[in-house]
């Protein structure tokens, strides 16, 4: 008796255990326990005994085996692990999330995997995990409030707080949204195998899901209207003729929108004889930018003839004026007839007073230049002295005078194909969005490029001009850029633009 | 530098496996503590975590040889396991495909081989490879 408790006392030894995670300790045991008492013996509350696993040279204890079969001697190491099975559970729900939604994708379900990760946004779901909010949004739906009205229990189950989440849950988890339309779809057809229960569901269909479904499609019918809006969003300016073969090009979609705030576009310029042609793409004034034209493809297309520009539309102020002369019409009126008559303003600042706004500035800006100007200059280009030193630069017929360009001035093609020329040779095209209420009426150049321009940015291409600018005391460096960008990269009437400024 | 024997080599391995050094996520020891000839060894890996062995626990058994440590031990999986390494009837370890035992050399152990494994459980590759149930041997 007493010498098997010598015996046991002589068989305890202390053993290094080595947890998976954080730092290991010893522990003394008798051999002649088995693995599973020493198991109880390192238990500790968050981590019973039935979750833990030893592992000792190799092998992994069993429970009902002594400590002396291992035979494990003193100072040795145990690995403590945490058995696997104990979170298992856990981890199938972790790895299960990031399997479903990368196969969401190749499943089809697009709009669904938007939703899940859409919902998977911590913003979101702080947002639905309050049932709340959700309520509100719903009655926020006049639609979906009516069917709440009409149907007590279908408002009833939208208020329920538990329904709301497991809805939300649904819509988080593919598999189970599929799961669940599964299951609908069997009840559905297990409903209709009862008597009457046809009739019911196309009760319940009427009644609930039409409502239901109708609340989420936009309420307004297409009309004219919506569409010739969408159309023109999408540049589509010609419609095709009913009957004809179409052999226009499509539109480009890519391309910038062109301004589409002049419902009655054709009677702003009556003095064009274009008015009635609705067809053509004539945006204005490019969203008042004088360089606006630049960035139509159809723009003072070379050769194009002037009596027909109408239909190619005069997108610029440029192709306008320029239309205006060889048509002989009016020389010496040096602006629009639009800021001329204030009744025809009315359509365009209607809907825009920013835009209003800055027509009104634009105005200004050329009265003043063309009072500047009017004593030397030919009327048509008074006020544009850098534009036309653009168009001459680009002509490669460089003169120092900047007030004439005769050659533009002689032959009305020339200018055409000069003013395409310097569309690319600058690719200044403000995009009619760009154009913010500053005072400067001529949108900042530094946010435009002409899309697909493999061009650098006009920074980098001016850099030089730039810095002859700053040297000789021109320090507003955006101010410098404009006026580069006007000028084409000419230094000098960069400077009598800024002068002008 | 002398060659270290054969024996001297498996004791000091033997030692190793017993006090636990190491990075704590293999252990090996003899199968039979009373084997003089040190040829059958038990090895355990841990499963690596982040991947599907994450908290599992992979027995093998590691045979060195009379060559050894010239010529690597044989190694073979107890516990089935998905890897490309593993012959999926036998359990056996491909020699050919892993780099430690393709490449052997004298200094590595029955550690290097064991840390070489999971290293592999661990790879882009075979981290979420589709495993057996747990528990289930060759």
């Amino acid at each position: 008796m007493e010498d098997s408790d010598i015996a046991t006392v002589q068989q305890a030894i202390v053993l290094t255990i080595r947890p998976s995670s954080g730092p290991t300790f010893t522990t003394a045991i008798s051999t002649e326990n088995t693995v599973l008492q020493l198991k109880e013996k390192l238990a500790t509350p968050d981590l019973p005994a039935s979750s833990i696993r030893l592992v000792y040279s190799g092998r992994v204890l069993k429970d009902e085996d002594p400590l002396s079969s291992y035979s494990i001697k003193e100072g040795h190491t145990i690995h403590m692990v945490r058995s696997a099975t104990n979170r298992a559970n856990e981890q199938a729900v972790q790895t299960v999330r990031p399997l479903n939604n990368s196969n969401a994708p190749t499943d089809g379900f697009d709009e669904q995997s938007f939703m899940s990760t859409l919902l998977e946004n911590p913003a979101i779901r702080d947002m639905m995990a309050n049932p709340e909010v959700v309520r509100r949004m719903m009655m926020a739906n006049p639609h979906t409030r009516e069917v709440m009205e009409n149907n007590p229990e279908v408002a009833q189950m939208l208020n329920d707080p538990s329904f709301l989440r497991q809805s939300m849950d649904m819509a988080r988890n593919p598999k189970l949204m599929k799961q669940a339309l599964r299951n609908n779809d069997r009840a559905l057809s297990n409903l209709e195998m009862v008597p009457g229960g046809f009739n019911h569901l196309r009760r319940m269909y009427h009644s609930v899901q039409e409502p239901m479904e109708a609340s989420r499609s936009m309420p307004e019918p297409s009309t004219d209207d919506l569409n010739a809006q969408f159309a023109a969003r999408l540049n589509a300016d010609t419609r095709p003729q009913a009957g004809q073969l179409n052999t226009t090009a499509l539109p480009n979609p890519w391309a910038p929108p062109r301004n589409q705030s002049q419902p009655t576009r054709g009677s702003m310029f009556p003095g064009f004889g274009m008015g009635g042609s609705p067809s053509h793409g004539m945006t204005g004034f490019g969203a008042l930018s004088p360089f606006g034209g630049l960035d139509s493809p159809t723009a003072g297309t070379p050769g194009s003839q002037p009596g027909n520009t109408g239909a190619h539309g005069f997108e610029s102020p440029f192709g306008f004026m320029m239309n205006q002369r060889t048509n002989g019409s009016s020389q010496n009126q040096f602006g629009f007839p639009i800021f001329n008559n204030d009744g025809n303003l009315s359509p365009m600042g209607g809907n825009n007073p920013e835009m209003f706004q800055q027509m009104l500035q634009f105005q200004q800006m050329m009265r003043q230049m063309q009072q500047q100007q009017s004593t030397s200059s030919p009327p048509s280009y008074s006020g544009f002295p850098p534009f036309g030193n653009m168009w001459r630069n680009s002509n490669s017929n460089i003169n120092n005078n900047s007030n004439t360009s005769s050659n533009i001035n002689s032959t009305t093609p020339a200018a055409n194909s000069a003013t395409s020329t310097a569309t690319t040779a600058t690719t200044i095209t403000p995009s009619a969005t760009n154009t913010t209420a500053t005072t400067n009426t001529i949108p900042n150049p530094s946010t435009t490029s002409t899309p697909g321009s493999t061009l650098p940015p006009p920074e980098e291409r001016f850099q030089s001009q730039l810095a002859s600018l700053r040297d000789m005391g021109f320090s507003d460096n955006q101010r410098n850029m404009r006026a580069l960008l006007a000028s084409g990269g000419d230094v000098n009437s960069a400077i009598e633009f800024l002068l002008r400024m | 530098m002398a060659k270290i024997p054969r024996n001297f080599k498996l004791m000091d391995e033997l030692e190793k496996g017993e006090k636990g050094i190491g990075d704590g996520t293999c252990s090996y020891g003899l199968s039979d503590g009373d084997d003089m000839t040190m040829s059958d060894w038990n090895g355990t890996i841990l499963g690596p975590g982040h991947t599907v062995h994450e908290n599992r626990i992979y027995s093998l058994k590691l045979h060195c040889g009379d060559q050894y440590p010239d010529v690597p031990p044989t190694v073979s999986f107890v516990s089935r396991i998905n890897l490309p390494c593993v012959n999926q009837s036998t359990g056996r370890v491909d020699p050919s495909k892993l780099t430690c035992l393709s490449n052997w050399r004298r200094t590595f152990g029955l550690e290097t081989i064991l840390t070489d494994l999971r290293r592999e459980m661990a790879s882009p590759n075979n981290r979420k490879l589709p495993q057996p149930a747990e528990g289930t041997t060759f």
